[in-house]
């Protein structure tokens, strides 16, 4: 193993999306699952901080002093592997999900899961349990993890088998031998992998893993409908929820949001690379509704569509106002369009970020059904601060943000008491306050102000189970 | 103006070439319309709408490219048209502009082709200059805007270090390039309507020359003799030459080349 100091030419090593800038002494880039371990182990008493494609947008992978371990050279990357029982997928955890749908569709399949930054890496998506907007219907990424390697903090590799570790009465057991007692509301069945999916690398690293993959759908629509009011947009996405129901065969397996202000940045920013297959939004609108719909054929799919064009056109909408398009090499320029966001925000140079560098948005995840209420909840506290903010997101999993736009230093200290005190109501309503993104260290001091003692009591509690010195990912 | 557009199915993602006979491995390649293709269906849509025509769209293929032409009709299209028989298989662009200029003269008279300047499979970009050739019409190629007055079509042609502007009169054919403007997106409405509408096939017993072997792969001189990746080794900048004397200098230029060996002499 190779350790090096952290020069200047490491310096994009201390930050990740979220804009968040860290320190460290030294970093490692290893290559093999065991260099991990070795990395870990001979880390002992230094913290570390595992790093993959730096694209997070919470700081997970930034630096707290200590050592870094980045995984981006763990590339290793197998062929489609394919039995009766469907097709698996060898990655290393540094291969890049658009390597992963590469090599999946070079055989007629997909890696279900798409969280929208191509060059995610499958290590970062199963440590913040990215999903993306198809996540309506495939769910998020640890569901299509059918082997992982896992290397714990005390730098040991764990093979675990999906449905080996399971937690029964109450009892998680472990590849080392212990039992540990079920917490964070972990019910009897639920299996060791989704438990360290989402985890962040608190509790060890995900170095490599066996991916299962699927058939590619046989007909794939996209179709962007546009709204004059934001009324008519929610009762769209209202009907959509007993609606997804009646379109099968066909699945609807993404509905995201968009409105007027989202729509006006994306609007402004037509140049972006992201946006190149796009004309100019029709004039007039205030918000859109994306879906995909994916179909076992042509006459399926034009039945479920027609469901969706008499929905759109009861509503009021008008003809001119969609965009449709079939198969995925064309659909693709609507999934850019929903990376354009976060993208465009990030690089926004007039938003007033904190002194730590952070942007502002919520990333929250509510009752399904209550999208109307979270955007009102929204529109309102944005009218009260009088601050600018842009709303869009997975409309029918309620998974909307608020990217809040503040200019200047006053309306950011606004836009970070806002942050707050929805947060604080969305917990108090039982939802959750880092749906997607994860917590990392932007939201780690608002989350321990706002858990409940025994809440925090629980997190600990498994931490020290994994890492009792606390040195992961400090 | 009518306008006809030559639309082509193209592998959705990369496809192995054939080792034994140098072709593209299309198979498990998925289908869609080649990207530059769109460009080309939008200039010709906006001649039709400028001048009150027709859009005819044309592709030659196997039977799944009619799914091409579905996306043609749902952007604008008046009709489509399938260019379809087994002795067109393998064409390269010399066979492939020939069985197109049948194909276009079995349907009557255009005042437009429109090509997108390239694919993104063969990608040799030589296909509108050898069916203009073939249909005996003039072409302009690397079309980057474009106006109608009347029956003269003002182009805006993309060149090395500049852009040309070029009057030309109907029957001529335009080779469109990404500069003409974003293509537009189909509505839900006329892409449904789209996957209704019938698609004309013509086929070989259609056209004008019935003979197989003068199509397809038995018809093309073009021989894949290997593959491999080239680099550019020299720049040379492009000039600029004044109307009066251009030929002269592009004389002098071709004689010094010639003298040089640089070409085989």
């Amino acid at each position: 193993m190779i350790l090096e100091s952290v020069s200047p030419k490491y310096l994009s090593c201390l930050r990740d999306e979220s804009g968040l800038v860290g320190r460290a002494e030294e970093i490692c880039f290893p290559e093999t699952e065991e260099a991990v371990a070795e990395a870990i182990r001979s880390g002992a008493g230094k913290k570390i901080t595992l790093q993959g494609g730096k694209t997070g947008l919470v700081g997970g992978c930034v630096p707290d002093g200590g050592r870094i371990i980045n995984l981006s050279r763990m590339t290793k990357l197998g062929e489609v592997c394919e039995t009766p029982e469907g097709a698996t997928l060898y990655v290393q955890c540094g291969v890049t999900l658009d390597e992963i749908q590469k090599k999946a569709q070079g055989k007629g399949l997909i890696f279900p899961p798409n969280p929208t930054e191509s060059g995610a890496t499958a290590g970062g998506m199963f440590a913040t349990a990215g999903a993306g907007p198809n996540s309506l219907f495939y769910g998020c990424s640890s569901q299509y993890v059918a082997h992982l390697q896992w290397v714990t903090p005390a730098g040991v590799c764990w093979d675990i088998p999906r449905g080996a570790y399971k937690v029964e009465n109450g009892k998680l057991p472990l590849p080392d031998g212990r039992k540990i007692p079920a917490l964070m509301g972990w019910k009897d069945g639920t299996d060791l992998i989704e438990i360290l999916s989402g985890t962040e690398g608190y509790l060890g690293a995900a170095v490599s893993m066996e991916l299962r993959l699927r058939k590619q759908a046989e007909d794939l629509w996209g179709v962007v409908f546009f709204f004059e009011t934001q009324p008519q947009a929610m009762d769209f996405g209202k009907a959509l929820l007993p609606l997804k129901e009646q379109l099968q065969p066909v699945h609807l397996t993404t509905a995201e949001f968009y409105d007027g202000e989202t729509l006006k940045l994306l609007g402004n920013h037509m140049r972006n690379p992201l946006l190149a297959g796009l004309t100019e939004f029709p004039q007039g609108v205030t918000s859109a509704i994306y879906v995909e719909l994916e179909g076992p054929g042509e006459e399926e799919s034009a039945q479920a569509l027609m469901m969706l064009l008499d929905l759109f056109e009861s509503l009021g909408g008008k003809e001119e106002h969609s965009w449709a398009e079939n198969g995925i090499a064309a659909v693709q320029r609507f999934r850019d369009m929903r990376h354009a966001v976060p993208s465009i925000l990030n690089e926004l140079p007039e938003i007033c970020r904190s002194s730590r560098g952070i942007r502002w948005e919520t990333d929250f995840a509510g009752r399904e059904e209550c999208f109307p209420e979270t955007l009102a909840m929204y529109h309102a506290a944005l009218q009260e601060t009088g601050l600018r903010g842009a709303v869009y997101g997975h409309l029918l999993e309620n998974r909307l943000r608020l990217a809040l736009l503040p200019e200047t230093p006053q309306e950011e200290a606004a836009a970070r008491m806002l942050a707050e005190k929805l947060t604080a109501k969305v917990l108090a309503e039982g939802g959750n306050p880092a749906a997607e993104y994860g917590v990392g260290k932007v939201k780690r001091e608002l989350l321990k102000k706002l858990l409940s003692e025994e809440e925090k009591e629980s997190l600990r509690a498994l931490r020290h189970a994994f890492d009792p010195e606390e040195r992961m990912n400090p | 103006m009518n306008v006809l557009v030559c639309i082509k199915q193209v592998p959705s993602r990369s496809v192995p070439i054939d080792g034994s006979s140098g072709v593209l491995d299309r198979s498990q390649a998925g289908g869609r319309i080649n990207p530059w293709d769109l460009y080309a269906l939008e200039a010709a849509l906006r001649i039709a709408e400028k001048t009150g025509g027709q859009v005819t769209a044309l592709t030659m293929g196997p039977e799944s490219a009619e799914k091409s032409l579905k996306t043609a009709l749902s952007m604008g299209a008046q009709s489509g048209v399938l260019l379809s028989h087994r002795a067109f298989a393998g064409a390269d662009v010399y066979a492939t502009a020939f069985t197109l200029a049948q194909g276009i003269r079995s349907l009557g008279a255009f005042d437009v082709v429109v090509c997108g300047q390239q694919t993104t499979d063969g990608d040799t970009a030589q296909l509108p200059f050898s069916l203009a050739v073939q249909l005996g019409i003039p072409a302009v190629g690397w079309v980057k805007g474009l106006a109608v007055e009347g029956d003269t079509l003002c182009v805006q042609q993309e060149l090395s270090g500049g852009t040309q502007q070029v009057k030309i009169t109907a029957p001529c054919l335009l080779a469109v390039g990404e500069g003409i403007g974003k293509p537009r997106i189909p509505s839900l409405r006329e892409q449904l309507r789209a996957r209704s509408r019938e698609i004309r096939r013509i086929g070989l017993s259609d056209l004008e020359n019935k003979d197989p072997d003068c199509y397809g792969l038995a018809a093309s001189p073009t021989r894949v003799v290997s593959v491999s990746e080239i680099h550019q080794t020299a720049h040379a900048p492009a000039q600029q030459l004044p109307p009066d004397d251009a030929a002269e200098k592009i004389f002098a230029i071709w004689q010094q080349v010639r003298e040089e060996g640089a070409y085989g002499g």
